[in-house]
C-alpha cells in the first residue's frame, strides 16, 4: 500500500508556460443531446465537433458559437457550484444516412471531408465543405458492427474494422472501391489506426491482439500481445475485455492500447489500463494504470505533443479522465467526473489544450488544460 | 418441506420395485424406449404421451435484443428489428434463423411478475413453479411434467442439460427426488456410468438385488423421505449404466452434428432432440450468460449468434418428425432487462416486462400476444402474470393445473389458485 511519503514521491509533471497543464484542466463546456455520446472528433480548425451518439446520426456541434449559462431556475438562490456553460442547440446539426449507431467517426486531415461507420456495417463518407456536411458515397462494407474507422494520413484510404472479423482498406475517393481485405483475426475487431508513416496500419481485437499490416501488399507484418486487456472468463466461458482504444503518438515511436484487465465475469469491468508499447520493437514499455484502482475500463487514449498521455474511461461508478508520463505506471493526475457517466471516448484539438470527451449521459464535455485567466475571472466575479 | 409419503404400504413398494426390477431385465444392453415395454403399451403412449422441451435463457434475456425491437428509440440499442416468417411479426436481427421458424412459434411480449426477488435464482424460480418464491419451495416445470405425464419408466422423466459448472438443483420440492432433474452438466454424460472392468454385468446385477432386498427391507419400517431419495439414487443410477448411450450425440449423424454446430449449445440442441425421440418426457436446455450488466449489446450478439441457429434447427427437426404435435416448446427467461441503457453499454434486470415464446403441442402458433409501449418502457396490451403462463405450461399438454398434488395427505395446487391458464395462447 502506498503511504505518504511514497505518494509524494510520485513523478509531477511540469507544465512549460503557455502549454497545457493537465493540472489546470477544468470543463469549460457542455454539447447536450438527448442520447449517450460514443465518439468524437475535433476538425482540424477546431470549429466543428463531430460525435457518434447511441442514435442514427452524425452529430456537428458548430464550436463557434458561445456557450451560454442557462438562467437559474430559482433566481434568487446561489447554486452551489458554478454552472457549466451549455453550446446552444442550434448549433448541433444531425445528418443522416445511418442505420444505427455510430461506431467510429474519423476525419480527413484537410477538415474537408470525414467518415462514417456504424454498427450495421455501413460506411458513409460525408463532404464538410458546406453549411451542412451532405454524404458522398454510402456503402455496406462489414457484415455486423463496424467498430472503428480510420483515414490514411494522407487522405487517400480508409480503414474499417467489424463483428466479421475482418479488415478492410478502401479507396477513399471511390465507393465502395476495396483496395485491400486483410484477415487473420478470428474475434471482433474493435480498433483501427494507421501508422503516422502511411505504410502500416494497426488492428485490435477482443483478445487483445494487434496485427500490424503493409498498406501496400496486405501482408500481416507481426502481432503485438496486449492480450493482458482480455480475459476468458472460466466461470462464465465467455470472451470479456478487448483493445477498446488505440492511438499512436506524433512520430510513430509508441503506441498506447486501452481497455481492462481481470476477470469481473459479465456483469462488471475489469480494472482500466493502458498498455504502453516501443512500435520499432513491440516492447511493452508499461502498464499504465490509475493511482486509485476502479473497476472501469479505458476506453479512450490520446498522446499529448508535451510527452504526456491522456486516457477517458470509467464504469457506472463514474467517469474519469487519467493522466500518465510514459516514464511513470501511476496516473500523475486524475479527474473524477461529478456525472456517474464513463468517457467513452477523447479527442485533443489541435491547440493542444482543449480535450472533448463523449460521455455516456448525453454529452460531449469540453475541458481545457489551462488555468482560467485572470480577466475572465475577473469578468465572471464581476 | 420434503415429503413424507402418504401411502406406507408395502405393496406399494413392491409393486413399484417389481416393476422396476422388470424394466431393468428387459433393458438390459437395449436403448430404445421402443424395445422396454410392451409394443401395444408402447403404441398407447407414443399416442398419448406428451413431452416438454425447455430451453431456460439464463441471466435474463433482454426483450429488446430477441423477441420486442425497438430500433431506433432511446431504449432499442443498436440492432435492427427483421422480418420473420409470420407477416408482419418482427424480431431482432440477433435471431435470424428463428426469425424463419416464427410460424412455429408464438410470441408474449408482456411477460411481467411483481415483487420479484433481487437475485436470479428467486426470480427464476417464480417463472418455473408459477408463485412466488417467498411462499415455497414448490415443484420446478420439469418434475411437475415428470411427476404428471412420465408413467416412471425407465427413462429419466426430467433431464436438465446445463452449461459446465452447474450442479444439482433442488427442483423437485415435495414431488421427491424420484422427479428431480438429472443434470448433464456440459451436455456430458452423467460421472462414473462405465462400470469398472474388475466387475462384470453379472455381478453387479447380484450386487443390486441384493442392495434392493435389504433396502426393502429397511423401508417396511423406516422409510422416510431420505431413504427415498436413497432408494431414487440408486434406481436412477442403475438406469443410466443400461443406457449411457442415451446421452451420447455422437452417435447421431455427423451431418446432424454439423446442422447443430460445433459449439456446446449445439451439442445440447442435438442431445435434447435424441432424448426427446427416445422418449424422455421433460427436456430442459440452458443457455447461459444473458446477464448482461455490462456490454449487454456485445454479450447479447454473442450468446443468441450461438443460440439463434441450433435453436431454429432443432424447431424445424422437430415439426419434421411430426413431434411437435407432442411436445410442448418454450423458451423462458427470468426477467428482462431494463429499458435504459446503462453506462457500461448493459442493462439491468427488468421484472416489469419481458418476452416469452412458446410453440408446439397446445399452443396457437403463429401470433404475437400483448405488446409494449413505443420504447418498450411499459407494457400496453393483455399483461401477462408468470402465474397466469404457468397454468398455460400445464393446460397446453392436456393437464389441469387446478388439480392438486397430494402431499402427506394434502391437496397442494398444481397451480397458484388465484391465476388461470391464458386461454388465448391455447388451441
Amino acid at each position: 500500500m502506498a503511504d505518504a511519503t511514497e505518494s509524494t514521491a510520485l513523478p509531477k509533471f511540469i507544465a512549460q508556460p503557455n502549454s497545457a497543464d493537465p493540472f489546470a484542466t477544468r470543463l469549460v463546456a457542455e454539447l447536450k443531446h438527448d442520447r449517450g455520446i460514443l465518439a468524437c472528433q475535433f476538425d482540424p480548425t477546431n470549429r466543428y465537433l463531430f460525435a457518434g451518439a447511441r442514435d442514427y446520426f452524425v452529430h456537428r456541434w458548430d464550436l463557434s458559437q458561445e456557450p451560454v449559462i442557462d438562467p437559474p431556475v430559482d433566481p434568487k438562490k446561489k447554486p452551489k457550484v458554478p454552472p457549466i456553460p451549455v453550446v446552444p442547440a442550434d448549433s448541433r446539426i444531425a445528418l443522416a444516412a445511418h442505420d444505427s449507431w455510430i461506431g467510429g467517426i474519423s476525419l480527413f486531415d484537410d477538415g474537408d471531408r470525414f467518415v462514417s461507420g456504424d454498427f450495421v456495417g455501413r460506411v458513409v463518407i460525408w463532404a464538410n465543405r458546406t453549411s451542412t456536411p451532405n454524404a458522398e458515397f454510402a456503402f455496406v462494407a462489414h457484415k455486423g458492427s463496424i467498430r472503428k474507422v480510420s483515414v490514411s494520413p494522407d487522405g487517400k484510404l480508409i480503414a474499417t474494422v467489424g463483428n466479421d472479423q475482418a479488415v478492410r482498406i478502401w479507396r477513399a475517393d471511390a465507393a465502395g472501391k476495396l483496395h485491400r481485405e486483410l484477415l487473420d483475426h478470428d474475434c471482433h475487431v474493435y480498433h483501427v489506426a494507421f501508422h503516422p508513416d502511411g505504410k502500416s496500419l494497426i488492428s485490435a481485437d477482443l483478445k487483445g491482439r494487434v496485427k500490424h499490416w503493409d498498406v501496400e501488399t496486405g501482408k500481416l507484418k507481426r502481432e503485438i500481445d496486449a492480450s493482458s486487456l482480455y480475459t476468458y472468463s472460466e466461470k462464465y466461458e465467455v470472451d470479456v475485455g478487448g483493445i477498446r482504444g488505440m492511438t499512436f503518438n506524433a512520430d510513430g515511436s509508441q503506441l498506447c492500447c486501452a481497455g481492462a484487465t481481470g476477470d469481473k465475469g459479465i456483469a462488471h469491468s475489469g480494472n482500466a489500463r493502458v498498455l504502453l508499447f516501443d512500435w520499432e520493437s513491440g516492447e511493452l514499455l508499461k502498464t499504465l494504470r490509475p493511482e486509485q484502482e476502479e473497476i472501469c475500463t479505458a476506453w479512450g487514449v490520446k498522446f499529448h505533443s508535451d510527452g504526456f498521455i491522456i486516457g477517458s474511461g470509467g464504469s457506472r461508478t463514474g467517469g474519469f479522465l487519467w493522466f500518465w508520463v510514459p516514464e511513470e505506471e501511476v496516473a500523475f493526475h486524475v479527474i473524477k467526473f461529478k456525472q456517474r457517466a464513463p468517457g467513452f471516448d477523447v479527442d485533443l484539438a489541435s491547440d493542444n489544450k482543449t480535450l472533448a470527451v463523449a460521455n455516456h449521459d448525453g454529452a460531449v464535455r469540453l475541458y481545457e488544460m489551462s488555468a482560467e485567466k485572470e480577466a475572465e475571472q475577473t469578468e465572471k466575479q464581476a | 418441506m420434503t415429503i413424507e409419503p402418504s401411502c406406507n404400504s408395502n405393496a406399494h413398494l413392491v409393486s413399484r420395485r417389481s416393476m422396476l426390477g422388470n424394466l431393468l431385465a428387459g433393458a438390459a444392453g437395449v436403448g430404445a424406449v421402443g424395445q422396454l415395454v410392451h409394443p401395444a403399451v408402447a403404441r398407447e403412449l407414443e399416442s398419448k404421451q406428451k413431452q416438454v422441451l425447455i430451453f431456460l435463457l439464463n441471466g435474463g434475456l433482454s426483450q429488446f435484443e430477441s423477441f420486442d425491437p425497438k430500433p431506433n428509440t432511446d431504449t432499442g440499442g443498436p440492432f435492427r428489428a427483421i422480418q420473420t416468417a409470420v407477416p408482419g411479426t418482427h424480431f431482432c436481427e440477433l435471431l435470424p434463423y428463428t426469425a424463419t421458424v416464427a410460424n412455429k412459434l408464438a410470441v408474449v411480449r408482456s411477460m411481467f411478475a411483481e415483487k420479484v426477488p433481487g437475485s436470479h435464482g428467486g426470480a427464476r424460480e417464480y417463472v418455473v413453479t408459477g408463485r412466488p418464491p417467498q411462499q415455497g419451495p414448490y415443484p420446478w416445470m420439469g418434475p411437475v411434467y415428470s411427476k404428471l405425464l412420465a408413467d416412471g419408466g425407465d427413462l429419466p422423466g426430467n433431464i436438465h442439460i446445463t452449461p459446465s459448472r452447474w450442479g444439482p438443483r433442488q427442483d423437485a420440492a415435495f414431488l421427491g427426488p424420484r422427479h428431480a432433474s438429472l443434470v448433464l452438466s456440459g451436455g456430458r454424460v452423467p460421472l462414473n456410468v462405465e462400470r469398472p472392468d474388475a466387475f462384470k454385468e453379472s455381478s453387479d446385477d447380484a450386487r443390486y438385488r441384493l442392495r434392493q432386498l435389504a433396502d426393502t427391507k429397511f423401508s417396511q419400517r423406516r422409510r422416510t423421505a431420505h431413504t427415498e431419495a436413497y432408494q431414487s439414487s440408486f434406481d436412477q443410477a442403475v438406469k443410466l449404466i443400461r443406457q449411457k448411450t442415451l446421452f451420447d450425440v455422437t452417435k447421431e449423424s455427423v451431418q446432424d452434428q454439423d446442422r447443430y454446430g460445433s459449439h456446446d449449445f449445439g451439442r445440447h440442441c442435438l442431445l435434447a432432440r435424441r432424448l426427446l425421440e427416445q422418449g424422455v418426457t421433460c427436456v430442459k436446455v440452458t443457455h447461459n450468460n444473458y446477464d448482461s450488466h455490462m456490454e449487454n449489446f456485445n454479450f447479447h450478439l454473442e450468446q443468441l449468434g450461438e443460440f439463434d441457429k441450433p435453436f431454429a434447427t432443432l424447431m424445424q427437426d422437430l415439426d419434421d418428425r411430426g413431434m411437435l404435435d407432442n411436445t410442448l416448446v418454450m423458451l423462458i427467461t427470468e426477467f428482462g432487462r431494463t429499458p435504459t441503457i446503462q453506462p457500461d453499454n448493459g442493462r439491468d434486470h427488468w421484472p416489469p416486462n419481458w418476452s416469452v415464446v412458446l410453440g408446439g403441442c397446445g399452443i396457437q402458433v403463429g401470433g404475437v400476444l400483448g405488446a409494449t409501449n413505443a420504447n418498450g418502457t411499459e407494457i400496453a396490451d393483455r399483461p401477462v402474470h408468470v402465474g397466469e403462463m404457468f397454468h398455460t405450461y400445464i393446460r397446453a399438454v392436456g393437464l389441469d393445473p387446478t388439480a392438486t398434488h397430494s402431499v402427506g395427505g394434502n391437496k397442494v395446487p398444481i397451480g397458484a389458485p388465484e391465476r388461470s391458464a391464458v386461454t388465448e395462447l391455447l388451441t
